[in-house]
């Protein structure tokens, strides 16, 4: 096992769309340092009140970033084509023909895939304060509750990103990887938005898709809520793909 | 001898179609088993089963004495249809990769790259590859980790002449020198019977039969072919002299797999019964006759 979760760092690592998504993703937190840090200098340029500027600082950003989504789309992207090469080159055969199982073969998918995912949180973490510091930006509010909402947004990406795997590792071919991966997250809450206004109920289903759970970090009452809704989704998706694949005829 | 694969009436179904029915093959260590089959037959259905890439509907398949793949992956070399390889890296990177799970080293994978004529191709990457490199790199990459029973599904599909050769001398290397097992499909029944020890035909998902490569050649030797005006008439009365099983009529003559020294003595009992034979003469039947005749198709032919 240890081999395996060897090999696929190895393979996702060394997967084009990686780097490339994760360049993509680190220019998205500095363009939009750039932007915010431009936009308000302008603003008081032309007149406008300096406390503007004040409000903003590197948490904020940083928070702004991670839970605006743009992060789980290139995750999305690279996931899908984690997954879908490995159908597409049909490298899996090779490992199951060496006696690991599909569940062994999943599991250390899933790691490399929570690896990745740590890697574009951090870097977009470092890359975010290193850029508030080079432009003046409030850069001193970070507290053990800031720390508690980074990881509560962390774990509720984490929970996305295994969802994409584990939706990967059923469709198992690139190109509808990536739609299903695109398309769910785009269209699923409208979906229960609708439901919940046509149910009328109290509870509402869409607050508990995971998207919904990753913008509610920011509020420290909503924490609790957080780690159950992500610790479900990813014992679900995990159960779903274990279900799904056991008996998966590898082409 | 140590039974290298055994399977119990191996079936698979998809739907209602039985890909692979009932299959109980035997491999013993050492034997080349060539696995002979038109398309769709059953081969790679049942090869996929053997690596549990599939699972079986019904049936076991027990290796290297009664284990399961799980217990004995590492000690198995497979190529299944087109070669499992990462298409956007280097076949070094490609051996390197595998050789985390499968074993070997840097020396190792380059002695391999260099034994299948790969050691010269740089940082080509996989997908600029022809046909053959990507077989001969699957064929390497099967040979990562020094497996005793090497599984090889139409390994010489999309090599020249040459390159067939070099894979044909180094299985027969690979068997002669580290005794490493052999199952391996191919059309090209020409080139398998060079190397093969034991033969293992299946049509429709059946295993029609398993022979020895030497016992096949034998029974090839053996046939007389007698051509009469009545066919019926001539089998009737050479039942006197030969097994009824042994008797055949085909392509409107008569074919005889034993008494084949025997031809003056088959006339005369003809004659004495009022037949005639236009002609009676020994045929050496091709092993390709042979498997035509068994599955009643034709096979790709190897220039």
């Amino acid at each position: 096992m240890k081999k395996l979760i060897k090999l696929e760092l190895r393979n996702i690592l060394k997967q084009k769309s990686f780097l490339i998504c994760l360049i993509i993703s680190n220019a998205l937190v500095i363009i939009g340092i750039l932007a915010s840090s431009f936009l308000n200098k302008m603003i008081i340029e032309a007149g406008g009140s300096e406390d503007l500027f004040l409000g903003v600082n590197a948490f904020d950003t940083y928070m702004g970033y991670i839970t605006g989504g743009n992060i789980t789309l290139l995750l999305a992207i690279v996931i899908s084509i984690y997954f879908g090469s490995e159908a597409s080159d049909g490298t899996i055969k090779n490992i199951i023909a060496k006696g690991y199982t599909r569940t062994e073969f999943f599991t250390s998918k899933i790691i490399s895939v929570i690896f990745v995912t740590l890697i574009f949180i951090l870097t977009a973490l470092i890359l975010n304060y290193l850029m508030c510091f080079i432009m003046g930006i409030n850069i001193n509010a970070f507290s053990l509750k800031h720390l508690i909402q980074i990881g509560s947004a962390s774990l509720s990406i984490l929970a996305e990103t295994i969802m994409f795997s584990a939706l990967s590792f059923i469709i198992f071919k690139t190109g509808a990887n990536i739609v299903a991966n695109i398309c769910i997250p785009l269209l699923l809450p409208l979906a229960l938005t609708l439901l919940d206004v046509l149910s009328k109920s109290k509870i509402k289903v869409s607050d508990f898709w995971i998207e919904t759970t990753t913008t509610l970090s920011r509020d420290t009452s909503k924490i609790p809520v957080i780690l159950i809704v992500s610790t479900c989704y990813i014992i679900v998706f995990i159960l779903l793909s274990s279900i799904l694949t056991k008996r998966k005829e590898i082409k | 001898m140590e039974v290298i694969l055994k399977t119990n009436n191996l079936t698979k179904k998809f739907g209602k179609k039985i890909a692979v029915n009932k299959v109980n093959m035997t491999i013993n260590k050492g034997d080349i088993y060539g696995f002979i089959g038109k398309n769709g037959a059953g081969k790679t259905t049942f090869m996929k089963m053997v690596l549990g890439l599939s699972t079986p509907t019904s049936g076991e398949v027990e290796l290297f004495e009664g284990r399961k793949v799980k217990e004995v992956g590492l000690k198995i070399g497979s190529l299944i249809e087109s070669p499992g390889l990462y298409r956007n890296a280097t076949a070094y990177e490609n051996m390197y990769r595998f050789s985390i799970i499968f074993g070997g080293d840097d020396k190792k994978i380059k002695e391999l790259l260099k034994l299948v004529g790969l050691s010269k191709v740089g940082k080509k990457k996989v997908k600029d590859f022809s046909l053959g490199m990507k077989q001969r790199l699957g064929i390497a990459i099967s040979l990562l980790g020094d497996p005793e029973f090497l599984v090889l599904d139409e390994p010489i599909n999309g090599l020249d002449p040459a390159g067939i050769k070099e894979i044909r001398d180094i299985i027969l290397k690979l068997n002669k020198e580290k005794g490493i097992t052999f199952l391996i499909s191919s059309h090209l029944l020409d080139e398998l019977s060079k190397v093969v020890t034991k033969y293992g035909i299946i049509d429709h998902g059946r295993l029609l039969e398993e022979v020895d490569a030497n016992e096949l050649l034998e029974r090839c030797k053996n046939k007389l072919v007698i051509t009469t005006k009545d066919l019926e008439k001539t089998k009737k009365v050479l039942k006197q002299l030969v097994k009824e099983e042994d008797i055949k009529i085909k392509d409107n003559n008569i074919e005889i797999l034993s008494h084949v020294k025997e031809g003056e003595k088959i006339n005369k009992l003809l004659a004495e019964n009022g037949i005639y034979a236009s002609s009676i003469y020994a045929k050496l039947e091709s092993l390709e006759d042979y498997f035509i005749d068994k599955i009643g198709d034709t096979f790709e032919k190897i220039d």
